[in-house]
């Protein structure tokens, strides 16, 4: 752990601090916010930011159509944002790594099996399966994640499947069944921290897109509930103001990307840690002296 | 070398086929017998070098006996320290052996592998690489097994306070020696040298066969050593096995098959080997045409198509793999009555 702090660089620096903001944002809201992300000043609706003409020091950001104060608000929507896309890009990678690496190393019946139904679940498009989805067990917060792992683990699967693939045929895997290692350690041991990297890849882009889906349901009625503040909400709620309270997108739309942003340098930084080529060991030192 | 006792290793009839089964919502793919009836003795302490051009079945006929294949017929019987130790019996049938049975066997017989680059896990350190089979086979403690590690680097000459690097720090030939030790860590007889040294420039080469020579001497190894380099062949096996489609076509002593070899294709593929001086050069053997295609090989005898001294007795009847003279066979019908010229390697 301590090998790791030290190999922090600039990028990894970057993206470590963005998510632990996010993340403090999201425990301490209630202490953090300046005002009930819902308490409705009618007397001040549509405010733009306190530098603008109009503006006042009480909505640092302004406010939206109800007269709710958006840096609140986007305050606390970092607990639906960062909830939503942990939790259901985490659970899709593990679902789909887990299917993929089963897959791929023991093929047969199982890996037909487990990548024709990858095939049927790429074939129905994200969006109207979260409708479906939402239609039928109601919108909420807990079936959004559902609805997510439930149509993403493919993307996990379909790249822990090739990359196992590649895997097993090496000749260090070969070597391991030589030597009577077992098949789940050669899984666990072998081959995971052989894909880590890339998944981890995936799973920073499928973040961004969980938060980005949902803003679309919200858009559609089945997001989060009103009452719940959440930056995709956020974003619906602004659209049709966009020419007049631009505010009303755009800070949370910065929300959602200094976030997304954050996650992926966070998890470029970790893939390399993950890999002993690029640790920032001291590689070149070593090379080379050890013929005697 | 003459040896009393019965051999380490008995391959009868060992035979692989791929392809042949329906895959899901698929069309049957044709069967390809990659290797065909492969029959071989190997003693304690000897190395049977096994030759022939690229995709002939060496490879998979040293998987197939490890059993990193599964066989689809035949049978290898080998004599197994661990197995009598657990079971009893002094050999086994590595082909009829469960996964328990297995498991002891394998403690046994080793691999080497061509390509070092693949051959270490590039997550793990060195210690780890090499120490894996010890591990999977839950033998010392931690520290234990990082002593005996730190010997085997020694042994092959790597300093083994650079066991808990990365592969990607060594040189290829540094990483093929560390692939030895691993192959060692257990203790085996009997190890595969799967083209053990052709990934790696000639000096190393010497380097590592001269390990792999010392390894045998004082630890009383043997090798299936797998080449298609018949100058390296002909420098560590004390037997050689030539292959081809699938199908052994001359088994003799290392320096009477270079002196005199008894089959055209082993003529044909030591023509190819270009003679270490410069003197007149006899004319090379070119082989005719293409191998065939192993899913469809040729009746009779497999090479006739392209055999220059091929007969009509050699389209209707396979040659048998039949004994020339004590210790020397070959599989063609004129062994005897050819005349072949010795291969031009020292």
């Amino acid at each position: 752990m301590t090998s790791l702090i030290r190999n922090l660089d600039a990028k990894g620096l970057t993206g470590l601090a963005i998510v632990m903001a996010v993340a403090l944002c999201a425990l301490l809201a209630p202490w953090i916010a300046p005002l009930d992300p819902n308490r409705q000043d009618l007397l001040a609706t549509v405010a733009p930011p306190a530098w603008q003409e109009g503006g006042s020091i009480n909505h640092l950001l302004g406010t939206d159509t109800l007269g709710r104060d958006v840096l609140s608000r986007i305050i606390y929507g970092s607990r639906v944002s960062l909830l939503a896309g942990v939790v259901a890009a985490s659970g899709a990678a593990v679902l789909g790594a887990v299917l993929g690496l089963f897959a791929g190393y023991f093929g047969g019946w199982t890996g037909t099996v487990i990548m024709r139904l990858v095939d049927v679940v790429l074939a129905i498009p994200f969006i109207l399966f979260a409708l479906v989805f939402m239609t039928v067990f109601g919108p909420s917060l807990v079936n959004l994640v559902l609805a997510f792992i439930l149509a993403r683990w493919v993307q996990f699967t379909r790249i822990a499947y090739g990359l196992v693939l590649e895997l097993r045929e090496r000749e260090f895997i070969q070597a391991c069944i030589a030597a009577n290692v077992g098949h789940l350690d050669i899984l666990a041991r072998h081959i995971l921290p052989n894909i880590a990297g890339p998944l981890l890849v995936v799973a920073t882009l499928e973040l961004g897109y969980v938060i980005l889906i949902e803003s679309g349901l919200s858009f559609l009625g089945l997001g989060t509930p009103p009452e719940i503040p959440s930056w995709g909400g956020m974003l619906q709620e602004g659209r049709s103001l966009i020419n007049i309270a631009w505010w009303m997108t755009t800070f949370p739309g910065v929300a959602i990307m200094i976030t997304v942003v954050g996650f992926n340098f966070l998890g470029d930084w970790m893939r390399d840690q993950l890999d002993p080529r690029t640790a920032g060991r001291d590689a070149v030192a070593g090379a080379g002296g050890g013929v005697r | 070398m003459t040896v009393a006792r019965t051999p380490l290793l008995s391959v009868k009839d060992l035979t692989k086929h791929f392809g042949g089964k329906h895959s899901l919502l698929g069309k049957p793919r044709p069967i390809i017998p990659a290797v065909d009836a492969f029959s071989l003795d190997i003693h304690a302490g000897e190395t049977v070098g096994l030759v022939g051009e690229s995709g002939c079945g060496k490879t998979t006929a040293g998987r197939t006996i490890l059993r990193l294949l599964e066989p689809t017929s035949g049978s290898v019987h080998f004599r197994s320290r661990t197995y009598a130790e657990a079971r009893g019996p002094e050999r086994a049938d590595v082909v009829a052996a469960d996964s328990n049975e297995l498991r002891l066997l394998r403690r046994d017989m080793q691999i080497i592998f061509q390509d070092p680059y693949s051959a270490l896990n590039p997550r793990l350190t060195l210690a780890s690489n090499v120490g894996e089979p010890l591990r999977a086979n839950k033998m010392g403690n931690r520290g234990e097994r990082r002593e005996r590690v730190a010997e085997l680097l020694e042994r092959v000459g790597l300093a083994p306070e650079m066991m808990d690097r990365y592969p990607h720090e060594f040189s290829g030939g540094q990483r093929q020696r560390a692939v030895i030790a691993r192959a060692l860590t257990l203790d085996p007889s009997f190890v595969v040298a799967d083209e053990a040294v052709s990934a790696l420039d000639v000096s190393i080469q010497a380097q590592v066969l001269n390990i792999l020579l010392d390894l045998q001497a004082s630890r009383n190894l043997a090798f299936l050593f797998i080449a298609h380099d018949l100058a390296v062949v002909k420098y560590v096996s004390h037997r050689v096995a030539v292959m081809y489609l699938g199908r052994v076509v001359e088994l003799s002593p290392t320096d009477e098959l270079f002196a005199d070899p008894r089959h055209p294709y082993t003529e044909a593929l030591m023509s190819a080997v270009p003679p270490p001086h410069r003197r007149k050069r006899p004319p090379r053997i070119t082989l005719a045409g293409d191998v065939p295609n192993p899913a469809a090989p040729p009746s009779g005898c497999h090479f006739r198509t392209r055999c220059r001294y091929a007969k009509d007795r050699c389209v209707s009847e396979s040659p048998a793999l039949r004994e020339i003279r004590p210790g020397h066979l070959a599989a063609c019908h004129y062994a005897e009555k050819l005349t072949l010229r010795p291969a031009s390697v020292r």
